[in-house]
């Protein structure tokens, strides 16, 4: 597998603060790489350090195999990327803003491919209107299509969905999802949403004060071993004896009279079901608490 | 260099913000032309009261090229404020509005990114100059005619004929045009300090007066630094207007002038490449 990006060691303070700390990523080619983390966890200053725009205090970087530092010029050539906010220039229309860009890109970029890449962010036919009547969701896409523009290899995208409404949401990560699946486009993007993570991420990398948490597919990461499972019944009093010298007893949580709490994997919710059933357990409903945010919550609680 | 450069000029007079230093120009010259219209004829003869007891004066005194004289010497201490209204806003200005991050993450490098700012703030500079030059010398001219100027001083008088006074207007606006590329420089230099444009602008005024003060106060330890201040040779331009003209003086103020220039150019963008973008 080639890898796209790559950062060993990353470390960087402001004052005493320190920001990011000794961090490593590895993005592959064609992964939706996703960093997670809440807001301060050091994401941005992680991106900005990976674009230039902030110098690590020590660690290297390599963008398509090329130490980033020795070759920068060259290597922002395929990168496109949009940082926290979609800022660009409101006193310009939207094809003046993506001419521009596409002009400092370093690539001859024709008017087709401009009219393609608003069409393709769905701006056609606004792209005459200055920016600042354009919608914040608006925004977001024009910023989406700045980095597109010059079609790299590399998409960077910083909270891309934030403060959207959900229909925005959905367009923007759809549009990240096309990216992926039919551009073949390498995309890190970073939110402090996990849902947003786990929708559009292959991969992700999980920061806290600067630090790696966990790192991997994200498939592994949000289905860990163990999960909070709730069967809730009509009252049945004798539950407790039903439990009772079964396999099942290392697994509770809390017993009430309609309601048992298990912590167990989540693969054995058909077995219990079954066991319970053949008991004659009045079964009202089963749900798993492996809720994400409750998880990355966990992971991230100092 | 040339297309980014173009683009950056584009940016500039897209803005209407920019048009406001053409405005107030074009607003102050029209004020003092239409103050000679109608009382300037009272105004010379207060002025050159001194001179009229002893000389018997005839002609258009009041023509065009004094009318201009008079604007500019209003003019030409407000004209880095209108300066450092673009210079000021063109690297903090995008650090504020968040597109200097956009900017940096593309093939730019900042060294370039600083010369090429600071090249179209010299443009912007070059056309209020002769902007300034069409409302003040050339409009002045249309409407009061030409005619030998008097070039009052504090202690004498300098008879210049009206056929020895173009070019020295010519060498006065491209002198200023160099003491308006040390401001633009100061600028420069103060807006990459900042994250937004209201203080390199209010910074560059306040050095500037500041300075413009210490170099007109007549006091001993004053008068050791005057020489090392630019504020002391932005006015070089009136020895243009001196008969003889002063050359070799206003050769060392261009010079240092220049010196000020690349200095702050070169402090500009050694800061500027060791700057996080945090903004």
């Amino acid at each position: 597998m080639d890898i796209v990006l790559e950062a060993k060691g990353l470390n960087k303070s402001f004052g005493n603060q320190h920001a990011v700390i000794d961090l490593d990523i590895r993005v592959e080619k064609g992964q939706v790489y996703g960093l997670l983390g809440q807001n301060g966890a050091g994401k941005s200053t992680l991106i900005r350090m990976l674009l230039g725009l902030i110098f690590p205090d020590s660690g290297d970087i390599f963008l398509m195999g090329d130490q980033f530092n020795s070759k920068k010029r060259h290597l922002l050539k395929n990168i496109g990327a949009i940082i926290e906010r979609p800022d660009v220039y409101n006193y310009l229309d939207g094809f003046e803003n993506l001419n521009f860009f596409a002009t400092l890109s370093g690539h001859s970029v024709k008017k087709e491919r401009i009219y393609e890449v608003l069409k393709m962010v769905g701006l056609l036919g606004r792209e005459k209107d200055k920016v600042k009547t354009y919608s914040l969701g608006m925004k977001q896409r024009l910023g989406i299509a700045i980095a597109l523009v010059h079609d790299p290899a590399l998409l960077i995208l910083d909270e891309p969905t934030n403060g959207l409404d959900p229909q925005g949401i959905a367009d923007i990560r759809n549009l990240i999802l096309q990216l992926s699946k039919e551009h073949n486009k390498t995309i890190l993007l970073s939110s402090h949403l996990l849902h947003e993570v786990e929708q559009m991420a292959s991969h992700m990398l999980i920061i806290h004060k600067g630090k790696k948490i966990k790192e991997g597919l994200v498939r592994a990461i949000i289905q860990p071993e163990e999960s909070i499972v709730e069967i809730s019944m009509l009252i049945y009093l004798k539950i407790e004896d039903v439990i009772k010298n079964t396999p099942w007893e290392k697994h509770i949580v809390e017993i009430n009279p309609n309601k048992i709490v298990l912590k167990m994997n989540q693969t054995n919710i058909p077995y219990i079901n079954q066991f319970l059933v053949e008991k004659g357990v009045p079964i009202t409903g089963i749900h798993s608490e492996n809720s994400l945010e409750n998880y990355f919550l966990n992971l991230t609680n100092d | 260099m040339i297309k980014p450069l173009s683009l950056e000029l584009y940016k500039i007079f897209k803005r209407p913000r920019t048009y406001i230093s053409f405005g107030l120009v074009t607003a102050i010259a029209l004020v003092i032309q239409l103050a000679m219209c109608s009382g300037g004829k009272e105004f010379l003869s207060f002025g050159m009261q001194g001179i009229t007891e002893q000389f018997a004066i005839q002609g258009n005194v009041l023509n065009g090229y004094l009318v201009a004289y008079i604007i500019l010497q209003s003019l030409l201490i407000h004209i880095p404020l209108l300066i450092a209204l673009v210079a000021g806003d063109s690297i903090a200005g995008e650090a504020n509005m968040g597109t200097l991050r956009l900017v940096l993450t593309k093939p730019i490098s900042r060294s370039r990114l600083v010369i090429i700012k600071f090249t179209a703030s010299i443009i912007y500079s070059l056309l209020l100059i002769i902007w300034l030059a069409v409302v003040a010398l050339f409009l002045s001219l249309f409407l009061f005619g030409k005619g030998d100027m008097i070039n009052m001083k504090s202690d004498t008088f300098i008879l210049l004929l009206q056929d020895d006074i173009m070019w020295r207007y010519f060498c006065a606006f491209a002198f200023a045009s160099l003491a308006m590329t040390t401001i633009v420089s100061l600028s420069l230099l103060l807006s990459a300090f900042a994250e937004n444009s209201i203080g390199p602008i209010m910074a560059t005024m306040a050095i500037v007066v500041v300075l413009t003060i210490l170099s007109n106060l007549e006091l001993p330890l004053f008068n050791l630094i005057k020489p090392y201040l630019f504020t002391t040779h932005m006015i070089g331009w009136k020895g243009f207007f001196d008969d003889p003209v002063p050359y070799k003086a206003i050769r060392n103020s261009a010079l240092v002038l220049s010196f000020y220039t690349l200095g702050l150019l070169l402090m500009t963008i050694i800061y500027f490449n060791k700057k996080d973008i945090k903004s």
